[in-house]
């Protein structure tokens, strides 16, 4: 089940109004069946995986908490962590591994392919966090169970986050969420926001993408770059909206789920862009991975070491691939360059431009099919053809009602993304009179039903980070 | 007043708001039709039990009855209230929406997709020309569910929007002109089609034999007439001039046994089309359809044949 889809209103309206109705105390159950649903819902043997997954992470919670020695501690999380990084790989990579040992051996094995189960790396991402934050003594053993699958489960986040940390999760699933209407009025602006920036941009940003993307020889030079650029801009819209409905979702329910974006195409370095695009992974990735590595506390080779490690743990974690393993390398290399010889320009647009600029070519690997793909995007993207332009332009698969509206839209959410970066916005908008926020309402009902793309002959997209 | 008042008023006419444009917005941009058949918005703006014939069926009824004629030669108002290729089960539904406001004298089907239609659901064109327009209500509902196979794309037809957004490429002034100022195809569901080079070949087919009606058709045929029956309204069963094979007059006949039985009138003029004086060059627009002359005619006759006036 997809938020953006008739199901996911129905089951929401129906939890919400469940959760509202239960005694306090036992409102963390509602939310829990409601989980377990619907991540059963689209794959019910996947609901076992979660299980499984929960079970490990909880059983090593409460071994880690019973034990005195530090070393055994540190050897259950080693376990837990290794035995659910095994289960991803199973789970996640077996095709990939294969694929990679077949080329290099020229072997031909073959294997029955697995669905890969929705949300697995984001779930598996926060059961690894809890032993070690019980083991660091930031969080204290859940002793409730069903509280504990619920921090693993819970449906706004588990597909594709916000990756929570249990200290911040744990304690708001104990907490009694009373009924606030203001929650609710915030919380629906903030998912309809989000239904915007995906039914109406996101989505039709994609169609030209993909027209692109997916006939790649069809066209040359300028319709490349259009479509690189384009794609920078679904990706964050796509994502962003994911996030925004989360939020929102949560919000209505009484929760504070993680920022995940802070405008991050307004960033005026790779460093300050990685603070403020998928939050949640890259603080996950920092505070489990890069800091246990030793951070920049090793010295300066090793520092960049880490960081190259990170980047490609985090590339993998995205796919495995090698168009994600150059994106993540990029993206190490970018950084170390820009420590390495501070390459900062003294104008902070440009920096914002440079830094737009390198991410955007680093997309090109992120989205391309393969690598072969992207180096055909690279090395024919600066070729001119001047004749076939026009009609390579129209193939991407745009009207010019579609692209009016593309315009205005990304324009007015830009604006909007602009005036967050000067000043914090999203507090004066929870401030803003309820009378005001209802027409806000109105306003992004009808131009999400009107301009979306959706309904019959639509192909409807996915969410992008759902595939991971 | 109060605070808490306030609020309440407030959060009501967001919500009677919400509904208006949700139904205006509906009405801007569903599709307008051809004006081939009734417009369903017009059959609402008709007085309350002001229809003394009803005619249902699909165009083989529209095209063939002339509502303007029977109320010039005999004073009974009459509105055909068919879409194209209407399938029974959809006419069972529309039978029950115009009970809402009328009280008709006589009720007349015809039978061509009773006769003809097979399968248990009909293409998408032909669901959408007759739900679309239809005031959402229970009985709405029931017509989608039995329309619509699956129920996932049964959604778009209960909110037109998901299907019609698009056309905000496409508006023009009629689509403004039907969701802000109620304007509405005011042709009592009838269209005078015109002559064409079509020539209606001599029909010498007989057949005595019966065939099955298709079971969906049945059992909504029967619904039809139960609902007649319950209401105390005289069905009357009509076969408009048509060419026939061998298959559909078995059909025919399988149905005028089944109004035999439950004393309906079936009025036959496919085996009697000699009855109608037709100009076999002139009368019809195709094999099916009579043109304005032959809906003349036929309306005549049909009242002749009903003893109206």
């Amino acid at each position: 089940m997809v938020f953006n889809s008739f199901p996911f209103l129905i089951f929401f309206t129906i939890v919400l109004f469940l959760y509202y109705i239960i005694p306090l105390k036992y409102r963390y159950l509602v939310l829990l069946s409601a989980s377990y649903f619907f991540y059963g819902y689209s794959n019910l043997r996947h609901v076992l995986l979660l299980l499984s997954v929960t079970l490990i992470s909880f059983v090593s919670g409460k071994a880690i908490s019973a034990s005195q020695s530090k070393k055994h501690q540190k050897n259950i999380v080693i376990l837990s962590a290794s035995l659910l990084i095994f289960l991803l790989l199973c789970f996640k990579y077996q095709s990939f591994v294969i694929s990679n040992v077949n080329y290099i051996f020229k072997a031909n094995i073959t294997i029955e392919k697995i669905i890969v189960p929705l949300g697995i790396s984001f779930f598996i991402l926060q059961a690894i966090s809890y032993p070690i934050d019980i083991y660091r003594g930031d969080v204290k053993e859940e002793k409730n169970f069903l509280r504990f699958a619920l921090f693993v489960s819970f449906f706004p986040q588990i597909l594709s986050g916000p990756i929570s940390k249990s200290k911040e999760m744990l304690p708001q699933f104990k907490k009694h969420h009373k009924y606030e209407s203001n929650n609710i009025l915030d919380g629906l602006l903030i998912v309809l926001y989000g239904l915007f920036k995906k039914v109406v941009i996101a989505d039709l940003l994609a169609v030209g993408v993909d027209n692109v993307f997916n006939n790649l020889l069809d066209f040359v030079g300028i319709p490349l770059i259009v479509a690189v650029f384009l794609y920078s801009l679904q990706i964050y819209f796509d994502f962003s909206s994911y996030s925004n409905i989360a939020y929102g979702c949560g919000k209505m329910l009484g929760f504070e789920l993680n920022k995940n974006f802070d405008v991050p195409y307004f960033a005026d370095s790779i460093k300050n862009f990685w603070s403020r695009w998928h939050i949640s992974l890259s603080t996950w990735f920092r505070d489990y991975l890069y800091f246990p590595l030793g951070g920049n506390r090793k010295g300066m080779t090793r520092s960049y070491l880490n960081l190259i490690i990170v980047f490609l743990v985090s590339a993998l974690w995205h796919g495995g691939a090698w168009t994600y393993i150059v994106w993540g390398g990029l993206h190490a290399l970018y950084q170390i360059t820009e420590r390495q010889f501070e390459f900062h320009f003294k104008n902070k647009f440009l920096n914002i431009l440079k830094t737009y600029l390198l991410i955007s070519f680093a997309w090109i690997f992120f989205r391309a099919r393969t690598i072969n793909d992207a180096l055909y995007v690279i090395t024919n993207m600066f070729k001119i053809d001047f004749i076939g332009i026009r009609s390579q332009l129209k193939s991407i698969g745009w009207d010019k009602f579609d692209l009016i509206i593309l315009a205005l839209s990304v324009l007015i959410v830009f604006t909007l993304d602009f005036l967050n970066y000067k000043k914090e916005m999203s507090s004066k908008i929870t401030n803003l009179n309820y009378k005001f926020k209802l027409l806000i309402y109105l306003i992004l009902i009808f131009t999400t039903l009107i301009f979306g793309h959706y309904g019959p002959g639509f192909d409807k997209a996915d969410f992008i980070y759902l595939g991971y | 007043m109060n605070k808490k008042l306030e609020k309440i008023v407030v959060y009501l006419v967001f919500i009677l708001a919400l509904i208006f444009l949700l139904q205006k917005t509906s009405l801007l941009f569903v599709r307008k039709g051809n004006g081939y058949g009734t417009d369903v918005l017009n059959f609402y703006k008709q007085e309350n039990n002001s229809i003394d014939v009803l005619v249902l069926g699909s165009s083989h009824a529209y095209s063939a009855i002339n509502p303007y004629l029977i109320e010039e030669e005999t004073g009974l108002n009459a509105y055909n209230f068919c879409t194209q290729q209407q399938p029974v089960w959809i006419t069972y539904h529309y039978f029950k929406e115009a009970l809402k406001t009328q009280n008709p004298q006589y009720v007349i089907l015809e039978l061509f997709t009773v006769i003809d239609g097979e399968g248990d659901y009909a293409e998408e064109s032909v669901n959408r020309d007759a739900i679309d327009k239809m005031r959402i209500s229970l009985n709405k509902i029931e017509t989608i569910r039995v329309s619509v196979d699956k129920k996932e794309d049964r959604i778009p037809y209960y909110f037109n929007i998901i299907k019609y957004h698009t056309r905000y490429k496409e508006l023009n002034a009629t689509d403004f002109k039907t969701a802000f100022l109620g304007e509405t195809l005011d042709n009592k569901g009838y269209i005078a089609l015109p002559k064409t080079d079509y020539i209606f070949p001599e029909q010498k087919l007989r057949n005595d034999e019966k065939a099955e009606i298709y079971s969906k058709n049945l059992k909504y045929l029967n619904k039809i007439i139960d609902l007649a029956e319950d209401n105390n309204m005289e069905l009357i069963l009509v076969k408009t001039p048509a060419l026939y094979d061998e298959q559909s007059l078995a059909r025919l006949n399988t149905i005028k046994k089944i109004a035999e039985n439950k004393n309906i009138i079936l009025l036959d003029y496919v085996n009697n089309m000699e009855t109608l004086n037709l100009d076999y060059s002139n009368d019809f627009y195709d094999h099916g359809h009579l043109s304005g002359t032959g809906s003349d005619k036929f309306t005549k006759k049909l009242i002749e044949d009903l003893n109206l006036n």
